[in-house]
């Protein structure tokens, strides 16, 4: 989603993947640090990142005290850099950037300190980021969402998980047309389409394109260039039931029919116990059951999103 | 409304054009169960209206497409009666190897149909049909699949299941997984 100008040889950019899901409790958290240790496993340098300053707890899932150094420090400006808050965990390659002693007025930063925590990321020389995104989709956590390389939602085989997904799929959507629109107009048409009770004549992101295209047919294909580039990832945890396991499939397809927006689905999760377990344990549960079907899982959806960026970037 | 089939028939029930008629019909009713009323996944996604307005879609593209394909590729008058081999019972003892024909063979020999284990055991009868072609790929996950292996082979009357299912499971982990 991000720019390809990070292509640059000589100081690569780290690729970022952001983890979010409307809904709170579906499991970004350990899904994220687990990732994460799979990456480090790989001899991937990474560092993952609790972005969800109102109930930070990626430490816990890591299995690890909450470090001194938190991403407050940097917002309160007590240190000058991101890679300042960084601390090591007990798993080689992988650190950590926890928001744990984040103020909760924090944990909606202003426009100007998420732009300079943006600017920051780039900068960690580590391969890979993991944002552990809060739960909502506040335009904070849809804008981290946005600049990242892959967006990924966790979803969970419930009506209102789904719905929470629809719901981020959309705003995620509409703030990166409004991000990339300024022409005057477009940006109208794309408010109204944000307020859909209202504007019921525009009602998918499909429809607000088409509509565009008619008033001003060059905006319309600028939306269409944007549109093709929000490729947003989904993954289904705690599956319980056998055909639960096409949900993930099945949403893609009528992301596509509906959204017009292509989804890919990195794979489901079943509901496992070591899950829970290892989180009682405070150890990840790549490391205290490697065999498990959830880490299984885990090593599988990593597989399919380096597979997927070998496709688009070419790394 | 023509009666030919148009591209958008294809695009509607998400198929390439060289679909086959059991393509087709598989992906009408994955796309029919998608958008009911009662679907998960396009929970909250629709208006009644565009609910039904996409089922009608789906009901006129499989209706235009199906006949297309009836007509194309008509139904033979009569099936070729299946040539019966003459084999011996296969007996209790479980084979390290080859245990999906082990199971249809000790279903055919017990003259039971895949039907009635599927009625019998509540597993759907693709499932079971992929346990004795040994199609690890289709087939659910090993913590589910373990149940479904025990169930299989108590009802051809197995005695040790258990063995069976692990015998099964450690095929398909020395095949890469499933």
């Amino acid at each position: 989603m991000r720019d390809l100008n990070h292509l640059d040889v000589s100081t690569p950019k780290p690729c970022i993947w952001a983890i979010g899901g409307g809904k709170g409790g579906v499991g970004k958290s350990v899904i994220t640090a687990n990732m994460a240790m799979r990456l480090a496993q790989m001899g991937k340098r990474c560092v993952a990142m609790d972005v969800d300053l109102g109930g930070a707890n990626l430490h816990t899932v890591i299995g690890m005290p909450s470090p001194d150094r938190t991403l407050s420090d940097f917002i309160q400006k007590k240190v000058d850099n991101l890679r300042d808050v960084m601390t090591p965990t007990p798993v080689p390659n992988l650190s950590i950037i926890s928001g744990s002693k984040a103020l909760m007025d924090m944990a909606n930063p202003k426009h100007t300190q998420k732009e300079k925590m943006i600017r920051h990321l780039s900068l960690l020389d580590v391969d890979h980021i993991l944002l552990d995104l809060g739960s909502g989709s506040g335009f904070n956590i849809l804008d981290f969402f946005l600049i990242a390389d892959e967006g990924i939602l966790v979803i969970l085989p419930e009506p209102t998980s789904v719905e929470n997904a629809y719901h981020f799929i959309k705003a995620a959507f509409y703030r990166k047309l409004k991000r990339a629109t300024k022409r005057s107009g477009v940006a109208e048409a794309v408010d109204r389409a944000m307020e859909e009770k209202i504007a019921r004549g525009i009602q998918s992101p499909r429809m607000l394109i088409r509509n565009v295209l008619e008033i001003d047919p060059e905006a319309g294909m600028a939306l269409q260039e944007e549109a093709s580039l929000f490729r947003p990832n989904i993954i289904v945890n705690q599956v319980r039931r056998l055909d639960e396991r096409d949900l993930g499939k099945d949403v893609a397809i009528a992301c596509r029919d509906y959204f017009g927006i292509e989804v890919k689905f990195l794979g489901s999760i079943d509901e496992d116990d070591c899950v829970r377990k290892a989180i009682k344990i405070k150890k990840p549960v790549l490391d205290a059951y490697p065999a498990s079907p959830f880490s299984q899982s885990i090593q599988s959806i990593v597989d399919n999103l380096f597979t997927r960026q070998e496709v688009r970037f070419g790394t | 409304m023509g009666l030919k089939p148009q591209g958008k028939d294809y695009k509607t029930l998400g198929l390439e054009k060289n679909a086959t008629e059991e393509e087709v019909s598989k992906a009408y009713e994955r796309m029919k169960a998608l958008y009911s009323q009662s679907s998960l996944a396009t929970y909250s996604l629709l208006t009644d209206k565009e609910r039904s307005e996409m089922l009608d879609s789906i009901e006129q593209a499989y209706l235009r497409l199906s006949r297309e394909l009836s007509r194309r590729d008509p139904l033979p008058l009569f099936e070729p009666p299946e040539e019966e081999p003459a084999s011996e019972p296969v007996g209790d003892k479980i084979p390290e190897q080859g245990l999906g024909t082990y199971l249809r063979r000790r279903r055919e020999d017990l003259n039971l149909t895949l039907k009635i284990i599927s009625t019998k055991t509540r597993i759907r009868s693709t499932y079971l049909e992929s346990i004795e072609e040994e199609r690890f790929k289709d087939l659910p996950a090993p913590v589910y699949l373990r149940g479904f292996l025990i169930e299989f082979a108590k009802a051809l009357k197995i005695k040790d299941s258990e063995k069976l299912a692990a015998r099964y499971l450690a095929l398909i982990k020395e095949a890469g997984g499933n």
